[in-house]
């Protein structure tokens, strides 16, 4: 009985070093980790880069306002053109009429 | 008894019957087909020299098989088995971890005491640090390049948007002179109507009057010697 319940201690004892050792275990491989990616600086390049990016996105917003309005100015144009121009002929033949009516 | 060959599986050593599985799975072929009879380990479907002629045994065989079919037990034994061979070749090495290899308990004390080694480790993880690195420094190069691409094409973007601006003034300005051409060309119109309203009237009003007083019949085409130089 003694014996069994010292083994049992000795056993649960053993469970815990092990439990022990293995968590230092994990949070060493952790940290070793942590270190291996804060030394290689990625983090900070892609940081730095995803700033850049972001910053960008006024130089974005800028050009698509200017492209709508590029669309309108074009429109316009195009409505001038095809009813200003198109009548041009017609009004150069009457033109010449009334000169040769006069 | 004799094996009858046709009773036999497909990758037994006397039979007469291919199968795909053969020839397609490597290093198998060991383990699919035994030899049923060992007195030669070289008797195996595995045509080696595919050419030969067939030994007595084939005779039972279909005429379609002959030519794959090769149980040629005269051949020289000096190579027994190449897969054998070819693993024995590989240099025995550890694992990382040599503790986790041997199950028996008599070699547990030795593999106690055996941990990694601190060297290799810290060199696998700077080369994949390193790694890391390039693969940051290669992200961040392309995003920087893509940043000046955009700041080029909004550059690009307001050049034309003032050359579509300008072009659109000198229209307006076209527009405009169109539009005092019209004016005049309907004012013109309307004189002329007027005038042709008028002329008949004034014919008839001047046939009215006595002869002594007719004016001569209007015509605007008559000529001006006076604006002549």
């Amino acid at each position: 009985m003694a014996s069994n319940k010292g083994v049992a201690n000795w056993n649960q004892e053993t469970k815990a070093r092990l439990n022990d050792k293995i968590t230092s275990n994990v949070n060493d491989v952790g940290s070793l980790l942590r270190q291996i990616i804060r030394g290689s600086k990625s983090p900070d390049f892609l940081a730095q880069a995803a700033k850049n990016f972001a910053s960008q996105e006024s130089y974005i917003h800028n050009s698509h306002e200017t492209m709508r309005k590029m669309d309108l100015i074009r429109s316009q144009l195009e409505f001038q053109i095809t009813t200003q121009l198109g009548g041009c002929k017609k009004r150069l033949n009457s033109i010449v009429l009334v000169n040769g009516g006069l | 008894m004799g094996s009858d060959q046709s009773t036999l599986p497909a990758g037994a050593p006397g039979s007469n019957l291919r199968s795909q599985r053969d020839e397609e799975i490597p290093y198998t072929q060991y383990s699919i087909s035994k030899p049923i009879d060992t007195h030669s380990p070289r008797q195996s479907p595995r045509p080696q020299k595919p050419q030969r002629p067939v030994t007595k045994q084939d005779k039972d065989g279909t005429p379609k098989h002959e030519i794959v079919v090769v149980a040629d037990g005269q051949v020289l034994i000096k190579d027994p088995d190449p897969e054998l061979t070819k693993l024995n070749t590989i240099p025995v090495f550890f694992p990382i971890l040599r503790g986790s290899l041997n199950i028996p308990a008599g070699s547990k004390e030795t593999e106690i005491l055996d941990k990694l080694d601190h060297k290799q480790v810290l060199q696998l993880s700077l080369r994949y640090q390193d790694h890391l690195r390039q693969l940051s420094e290669a992200v961040a190069f392309d995003q920087n390049a893509l940043c000046i691409r955009i700041k080029e094409i909004d550059h690009t973007i307001h050049v034309l948007n003032n050359t579509l601006l300008e072009r659109q003034k000198k229209y307006g300005k076209f527009v405009e002179q169109f539009g005092r051409v019209t004016e005049t060309l309907s004012t013109l119109k309307k004189i002329q109507k007027a005038m042709d309203d008028i002329v008949p009237r004034m014919d008839i009003l001047n046939s009215l009057l006595p002869e002594s007083e007719q004016l001569e019949s209007f015509s605007y085409r008559s000529s001006r010697p006076a604006s002549r130089p």
